[in-house]
């Protein structure tokens, strides 16, 4: 992976500093039914392009980042 | 009376170790025969009490910000992220002695190492990819990384002559410390004991 991802803590690193999270998905409200739940937990827009994905600075501070990467490219950009 | 195991075997090419006990852990003070000057000198110093403090404000408190580290005399201070601070303590009481439950102790948790001498910054950038000298500031550096796929807290102590702290989880602890001897083997480095250490912490750590 050619890329660097910024972390607020410990500056730009190396991504296999970081663990993938995941989409940013909005979470269902407590009233929720179970369909909904079963299309956060397991379902995912797969897109082309840029999307916003956690990551977990596993080797580093232990914190989680927001990153606005291009799935295609890697390109990472400000929000 | 020992009774607490070293965290990392020492090869026997380190020479005959003279071992003192010190809250109940077997440290290594000198080595017999030891002669000359070395490139990089490489101290087991797991023995010495460690903490992480987590609570709102204690990057304050300690007057530091994230990647940013400092010497007070006893301990090396270090701030991870806001609201957490990483201790080192090099010269308090053996027994660890925290001021309250916003500490965790992390003595027998983490190996903590000390590198230093000439060449330390030249074997540190052979473990560790990160910028360990930036030129941005002059003040002692905090950086948590990873090395040989192990988690690693690194402080640069920018002293008069190369000096880091490094540690990682004690399970991983002799990793670290083989890779610590193969990055050196160019470099002059000799594992020696903690009279050293302190030797060039009191002459270049002030």
């Amino acid at each position: 992976m050619a890329f660097l991802i910024d972390c607020p803590n410990c500056g730009r690193r190396n991504p296999y500093e970081f663990r993938f999270g995941g989409e940013c998905k909005e979470a269902p409200g407590p009233d929720a039914d179970l369909n909904t739940w079963c299309e956060y937990l397991y379902f995912n827009e797969n897109m082309s392009g840029f999307q916003q994905e956690w990551w977990y600075h596993n080797m580093g501070c232990g914190d989680w980042v927001k990153v606005r990467r291009n799935t295609v490219t890697h390109e990472i950009t400000e929000d | 009376m020992i009774t607490r195991a070293r965290a990392v075997q020492l090869p026997s090419w380190a020479g005959k170790p003279v071992e003192a006990e010190l809250g109940g852990w077997p440290v290594v003070t000198h080595f017999e025969a030891a002669t000359g000057a070395c490139g990089v000198g490489l101290t087991d110093l797991s023995h010495r009490p460690k903490a992480i403090a987590q609570a709102q404000g204690i990057d304050t408190h300690f007057a530091l910000t994230p990647g940013r580290a400092k010497w007070d005399g006893q301990s090396l201070i270090a701030c991870p992220k806001p609201a957490h601070a990483i201790i080192f303590d090099l010269n308090g009481a053996i027994e660890p002695q925290w001021p309250d439950s916003t500490y965790t102790d992390m003595t027998e948790g983490w190996v903590l190492l000390g590198i230093w001498g000439p060449e330390a910054l030249g074997m540190m950038q052979r473990l560790i990819t990160v910028d360990l000298e930036p030129r941005t500031f002059n003040e002692p550096l905090y950086v948590a990384t990873g090395s040989h796929g192990i988690r690693v807290q690194v402080i640069n102590l920018r002293t008069q002559s190369p000096g880091f702290i490094i540690a990682c989880a004690r399970s991983h602890g002799q990793n670290l410390f083989e890779a610590c001897l193969r990055a050196g083997t160019q470099l002059n480095l000799k594992i020696t004991g903690t009279d050293d250490f302190y030797g060039w912490l009191a002459n270049d750590c002030k």
